[in-house]
């Protein structure tokens, strides 16, 4: 994934759409937009960074993670089996973006008024175990099933994660790394994307353009 | 799953309507995307203020059947105690209220108020045709002092025939914003700007913004320039000194033909006027005056005196010039706290960038190629000095001819050739009175130009006084009202009934204590979805409402001049759309109306009036009058009289909306219409002597001084303050999370609210704070100049002008449970609404307040 901040303004489409589409309990995210600002008085820019789970290749949640739930697939994607979680969350603590969250006690977004129908649906339609940790994982039931259409991630909507498809900018790009030729490849040449904070040496799959 | 179905229609998260597919399982909508097929909105992307219109639908407070109140007492912190009633017993009740105004020829005792979320929905026609034009009630605004743009609106629509403008940021370089926030988050076609305005700042587009703060604008731009607030027209007249005086870069051809900049004028300021009244100006080759439109006109001097039938004058222009000389930067800088080096580059460097002279070519045609604009929105223009403050800044646009062409700063498009198929939406400016623009596409009861002779009042609301403003009265929030109304025949209390739709006009249309004292013991019905201040503190009958999900509604497709796509982006007519079957006893306000009017037996002439005002777009009679149809039925013939019998609602659920190819000579019309736009206001003159002549006889004092034909900057009300001690200005603005009130009441945007550092909190100047010894995260006191006072938290932050402090509008409810109770602080409790702070031109009010600020005692 790429993320230009250039483009961004920090409306917090990404992290209300993705709300939508896990239908995350109150309180959970799995992005954020962080906004600050750098520079005195008079010379002052505001800064905004969407951050989300990393994708970190050299992940240290995956390796702290006691039951195995936490878990890399071949696509790189790192992503929590809810069921096999104990919710002992020492992958909160190891990681160092803080991009993780764990669910633990069940809430109503209208507090003593009774779910929504909304909200009774997504149970459903997308669990959220209690004493479990979640976070980002780039959508991929949408890159799966995309896949298996025969669709290409980061090009055709359905098989692409919906806070890209969500971004009023045009700010987030997604595709395949290894692809020296894709979108996000070139992007990260061309434009020197960086990844946040190289320094915790984990690797990270997202890039910033301008950071 | 049985069902799992995307549908499409627009969202309502605020008035820009971007096209959105809402996706509905087994019934339930769990999902708004922004429409990928659509550019109508960001071409597939949508802000977070969509999934209001999920949580607004399932809202467990939403009223499900009409209630009167019970206790007698009304205001803050009181149970209205609501009883369940019938329709039958509630519309009965409030036409038996409406018929004694009416028999008592005094319809002007009931105030209508539509909100500002639904502004676009309702206030064109329910609020300005239904019940003003035709019942005779007086129309207020909701929100109507922090959002409004009175003075832009009235401004934009003089010069551009439009609501407001943009920069065309698909060929713009240099974009100014003066308290606009265009393509950053919030207003007129929000997220298409987004989309737009990211891709000109990733090409290398040049922002600057003259913003107090540094937030939305500021933060996205270039180079952040604080101001004092409400000093622009200080800033833009110096710059436009320099550009004409000091650099000598303007575009003449553009101000020869397109503006009034050659007309010839009298020592009194006035036109020189052929034997049929019509504006002249000089020809050079035949050395003689000609009228404006006269076709023998060739090239016309642009400066110069002259003398015809033996009276001396001198053209527009001449006069301009020399008006500019006293603008100079280091003046600007006094005032403004710009310096005048700053004000000299930005205007060098927005005159170089203009390119006066160039063209480009697009699909064939050739046009100019001014790739530079400045824009003023709500912020800037919201000051006493409202009316002159934007003209200063548009007066830039104007000068290097940037105005409707590639590159420039944009209508929302105002000629339109009509749609292929039936040649339906067709409209252009023309020419009116003294060869100025004229909308044929314009909002029921309002016009460009131009505006209507001032009269004796006939009502409270003092529309024939203030005839250049936009159509919603401000008198009812003035807390000096009563005195003004006594001066001019009327009751000091006027109003015994107001209707309110979709809105919470106690908490944002003006300062609550001041609307608690008019409106407490006035009969309060109001159409709302979920409760607000407005409907627990002051409704005697609340009627359940419908949200957008729930209603076919045409007006948003009818969205002339006010969120068409910009620039070259094709035409799109998009209708709101039912997703889902409305639940209980709820029912649209327009459909309310509708059976409202029926009863008072003006639903024939309301018919009538609205295909009347279809058929100005070129729009077939939909409907013959008598016909009793529901909004969705009209809904549904609109869309066939407009596009032909096989595009019927039943089409568009399918389809979602129509579209076709804009020419360029749409996107860019200016050069193709024959019609002229100010620099200089010759009508405000005569405008000024004639409210004058109504006004001080009664001893109804203005600003006079303001109502002067060349553009002035005029120190705001708010710049004088009572004692030194007052040093701050307190201002609001408009969070990219919320629209107006309501969205602040959605679970999902105020958590994500919550996230941001600037929502929720108060902010000042990290230094200023030091200095009072005030630190972040401090509770504080906020008190304006009579003594109101809010406490808050203050975040000390560094990207605000260190006498400023700033909150997000629409903030502070104090309904109990809601989710926004509290957060952030209501800068309307802080707002001075006597008459002297209002703009004596357009109604703006000054929203910028003089306060001083302290820590809460320990």
């Amino acid at each position: 994934m790429v993320i230009d901040l250039k483009r961004c303004v920090g409306c917090y489409s990404c992290v209300v759409t993705c709300k939508e589409e896990h239908f995350l309990p109150p309180g959970i995210f799995w992005n954020r937009v962080l906004v600050s600002e750098k520079g005195k008085y008079p010379l002052v820019t505001k800064h905004i960074l969407p951050v989300r789970c990393n994708q970190c290749q050299e992940a240290k949640c995956v390796n702290v993670c006691p039951t195995g739930a936490t878990q890399q697939r071949e696509d790189g994607i790192v992503w929590v089996d809810p069921y096999k979680c104990m919710g002992c969350r020492y992958c909160l603590v190891v990681c160092p973006y803080q991009s993780r969250a764990y669910y633990s006690d069940e809430s109503e977004y209208f507090p003593g008024k009774g779910l929504t129908p909304v909200e009774e649906i997504g149970k459903q339609l997308y669990p959220h175990i209690k004493g479990a940790v979640e976070k980002c994982n780039f959508c991929m039931e949408r890159i799966d099933t995309g896949l298996q259409n025969g669709l290409k991630p980061g090009l055709d909507r359905e098989a692409t994660p919906a806070c890209v498809l969500s971004c009023p900018a045009t700010a987030i790009y997604f595709g395949d790394l290894d692809d020296t030729g894709s979108e996000v490849s070139i992007l990260i040449k061309e434009k020197k994307g960086t990844q946040l904070h190289p320094e915790y040496n984990t690797d990270p799959s997202i890039y910033y353009l301008d950071y | 799953m049985k069902e799992d179905k995307w549908l499409r229609t627009i969202c309502t998260g605020c008035y820009a309507h971007c096209a959105v597919r809402v996706h509905r399982v087994d019934g339930i909508v769990v999902k708004v995307e922004g429409d990928p097929d659509s550019v109508k909105g960001a071409q597939g992307g949508v802000c977070a203020k969509a999934s209001y219109m999920i949580q607004m639908l399932y809202h467990p407070d939403r009223f499900k059947y009409p209630m009167r109140r019970t206790n007698s007492n009304k205001g803050m912190g009181t149970d209205p105690q609501w009883k369940r009633i019938s329709w039958e017993e509630a519309l009965e009740d409030i036409t038996a209220r409406m018929k004694k105004l009416k028999d008592a020829n005094e319809p002007w005792r009931m105030v209508t108020i539509g909100g500002v979320g639904a502004l676009p929905l309702t206030d064109p026609l329910l609020v300005q045709t239904g019940w003003r034009r035709l019942f005779g009630s007086i129309s207020g605004g909701a929100g109507h002092s922090v959002h409004c743009g009175q003075a832009s609106h009235l401004g934009a629509g003089m010069n551009h025939c439009a609501w407001s403008i943009t920069p065309d940021f698909q060929y713009c370089n240099y974009i100014i914003h003066f308290g606009a926030n265009k393509g950053v988050g919030s207003g007129h076609s929000a997220a298409m700007l987004m989309k737009l305005a990211a891709d000109a700042r990733a090409r290398g587009a040049k922002v600057v913004a003259f913003d107090p703060m540094c937030h939305f604008a500021g933060g996205k731009a270039i180079e952040w320039i604080p101001l004092i607030p409400g000093t622009d027209a200080a800033i833009a007249l110096a710059m436009a000194n320099v550009i004409v005086n000091d650099l000598k870069m303007y575009d003449s051809d553009y101000l020869k033909m397109k503006t009034n900049a050659p007309y010839v004028v009298k020592a009194d300021g006035c036109y020189v006027r052929d034997s049929h009244g019509e504006p002249m100006l000089w020809d050079i080759a035949e050395r003689k005056a000609k009228a404006w439109n006269d076709p023998t006109l060739k090239d016309v001097a642009l400066e110069g005196s002259f003398e015809v039938d033996g009276v001396k004058c001198q053209t527009v222009f001449s006069i301009v010039k020399d008006h500019l000389k006293q603008y100079d930067p280091e003046e600007a800088e006094r005032v403004s706290t710009v310096s005048a080096r700053t004000v000299k580059r930005i205007a060098t460097e927005f005159a170089e960038n203009a390119r006066i002279g160039s063209t480009i070519e697009i699909k064939g045609m050739k046009f100019p190629y001014r790739p530079v604009a400045c824009i003023m929105f709500r912020g800037g223009q919201g000051h006493t000095n409202g009316f002159h403050n934007y003209q200063s800044v548009d007066f830039l646009n104007q000068l290097v001819g940037a105005a409707d062409v590639p590159g420039g700063a944009l209508g929302w498009p105002a000629r339109s050739l009509g749609y292929p198929g039936t040649g339906t939406t067709t409209f252009e400016p023309v020419a009116s009175k003294d060869g100025f623009l004229f909308s044929t596409a314009w909002m029921p009861m309002h016009g460009t130009w131009p505006h209507p002779e001032p009269e004796e009042p006939r009502d409270p609301a003092l529309y024939d006084i203030f005839t250049a403003a936009p159509p919603m009265s401000t008198m009812p929030l003035k807390s000096d009202a009563s005195e003004t109304w006594k001066k001019f025949g009327f009751p000091e209390e006027p109003f015994e009934l107001l209707f309110t739709f979709w809105s919470n006009a106690a908490m944002t249309a003006g300062n609550f204590e001041v609307w608690e004292k008019r409106f407490k013991n006035v009969f309060t019905v109001c159409s709302a979805a979920v409760p607000t201040e407005t409907t627990e503190w002051f409704g005697d009958i609340v009627l359940p409402d419908m949200v957008s999900l729930e209603i076919d509604n045409f007006v948003p497709g009818e969205s002339y001049v006010f969120s068409y796509p910009i620039g070259m982006l094709d035409w799109e007519y998009h209708p709101m759309l039912k997703v889902v079957e409305p639940q209980y006893e709820r029912r649209f306000i327009a459909d309310t109306c509708l059976e409202l009017w029926d009863r008072l037996g003006i639903r024939k002439d309301y018919m009538r009036v609205v295909a009347n005002w279809l058929s100005r777009t070129k729009c077939p009679q939909p409907w013959s009058p008598d016909e009793k149809l529901s909004w969705s039925e009209m809904t549904d013939r609109v869309l066939q009289a407009r596009f032909g019998k096989d595009h019927d609602l039943e089409w568009f659920k399918e389809h979602g909306f129509v579209r076709w190819e804009k020419k360029p000579e749409e996107a860019y019309w200016r050069w193709f219409v024959n019609a002229r736009a100010s620099v200089y206001h010759e009508w405000l003159i005569d405008q000024g002597k004639k409210v004058k002549d109504i006004c001080q006889p009664r001893g109804y004092e203005l600003d006079w001084q303001q109502y002067v034909p060349l553009i002035s900057y005029f120190p705001a009300a708010s710049h004088q303050a009572k004692s030194p001690e007052y040093d701050m200005f307190a201002f609001g603005y408009r969070d990219i999370l919320h629209n107006a009130s309501t969205t602040q009441e959605i679970p999902w945007l105020f958590e994500v609210s919550e996230m941001n550092p600037y929502t929720f909190n108060v902010v000042m100047n990290t230094k200023t704070a030091q200095e009072k010894g005030i630190r972040d995260m401090d509770s504080i006191y906020i008190e304006n100049e009579v003594g109101q006072k809010i406490k808050v938290t203050i975040h000390t932050i560094e990207g605000i002008h260190p006498r400023c402090i700033a909150m997000a509008h629409g903030s502070a409810h104090w309904l109990k449970g809601h989710p926004a109770e509290g957060k952030s602080g209501l800068l309307n409790a802080l707002f001075m609404v006597e008459d002297k702070y209002f703009c004596p031109i357009s109604q703006a009010i000054e929203t910028a307040v003089r306060v001083k600020v302290y820590k809460e005692e320990s």
